[in-house]
C-alpha cells in the first residue's frame, strides 16, 4: 500500500466538500436572514405575494421545502468532509475547505439568483419595492466576490 | 417543581392560542396541493439540485474523468 509521501495528493474531494456545505450554510443564510428576519421575500413571494395570513403560511411551506432541501445539501457535504478527511490522498488544509466553502455559498448566491430570481422569477431579494434589480444585482455581486474569494482561497491552500 | 412544569406544558399546549390558525389551515392546505403542486415542489428544488449534482460530480471527478475523456486520444 502506498504511504501519504508517495500519493498524488487530491483536493478535489475536499473542495467538493466544502462547496456542498458551503451551498447549504449560505442557504440557511438566505433563508432565516432573508426570508425569516427580515423577511424581505419568501420562495413563491413572486407568484403568491403574503398580503395575507393564508398566503403567507402558503409560502411559509414553500419555505420550509427549501430548508430541508439545503438541510439534505448541508448533511451530504458534512458526508463528504468525513469520507475526505478519511483519505491518505487528500491534504488536511484549513484553506482549501475554507476555500471551498466560500465558492459554496458564492455558487449558491450565482444559481439561486440566476435560476429562480432571473430565470423562473418565483420571487426577488426585495419585493418591497417596483423596482427589483438591484437589489437581485447586489446578491449576485455578492456570490461573485465570494466564487473570487474562495477560489483564491483554494489555490493558497495548494500543497508546495 | 417537575410535575408544575409539565402541568404547565400542557397547559400551554392544549391552549388555543397553540392551535395555529384552525380556520385557516384547510384554505392554507388548498393553496398548498393545488394543481401546480408537483411543477412548485420542483422549480423550488431545482437550484438545490444543481448545486447537488456539481458537488457530487466534483467529488467523484477522478473517476469520472475517464468517462468524460474517454473518446479523447483515440482514432
Amino acid at each position: 500500500m502506498a504511504s501519504p509521501n508517495t500519493l498524488a495528493l487530491r483536493r478535489t474531494p475536499l473542495v467538493a466538500a466544502g462547496i456542498l456545505l458551503g451551498a447549504g450554510l449560505g442557504g440557511f443564510v438566505d433563508g432565516i436572514l432573508l426570508h425569516q428576519i427580515l423577511q424581505w421575500h419568501n420562495m413563491l413571494s413572486g407568484q403568491l405575494p403574503p398580503d395575507t395570513l393564508v398566503r403567507a403560511k402558503v409560502n411559509m411551506y414553500w419555505d420550509g421545502l427549501f430548508h430541508a432541501a439545503v438541510w439534505v445539501l448541508t448533511v451530504v457535504g458534512l458526508a463528504m468532509l468525513w469520507s475526505a478527511t478519511g483519505r491518505p490522498d487528500v491534504p488536511h488544509s484549513g484553506r482549501t475547505l475554507l476555500g471551498g466553502l466560500l465558492l459554496g455559498w458564492g455558487l449558491f448566491n450565482v444559481v439561486e439568483g440566476i435560476i429562480d430570481h432571473e430565470v423562473l422569477g418565483l420571487h426577488h431579494v426585495y419585493e418591497y419595492t417596483p423596482n427589483h434589480l438591484p437589489a437581485d444585482l447586489g446578491f449576485l455581486a455578492l456570490g461573485l466576490v465570494l466564487l473570487l474569494s474562495g477560489w483564491a482561497l483554494v489555490r493558497a491552500g495548494r500543497p508546495r | 417543581m417537575q410535575k408544575n412544569y409539565l402541568t404547565l406544558l400542557c397547559s400551554l399546549s392544549f391552549a388555543p392560542a397553540s392551535w395555529a390558525c384552525p380556520w385557516c389551515r384547510p384554505r392554507v392546505q388548498a393553496g398548498i396541493y393545488t394543481p401546480t403542486y408537483t411543477t412548485n415542489v420542483l422549480l423550488v428544488l431545482l437550484p438545490i439540485a444543481v448545486l447537488l449534482a456539481l458537488g457530487v460530480a466534483l467529488f467523484y471527478w477522478d473517476k469520472l474523468r475517464p468517462y468524460f475523456f474517454a473518446s479523447y486520444g483515440k482514432s
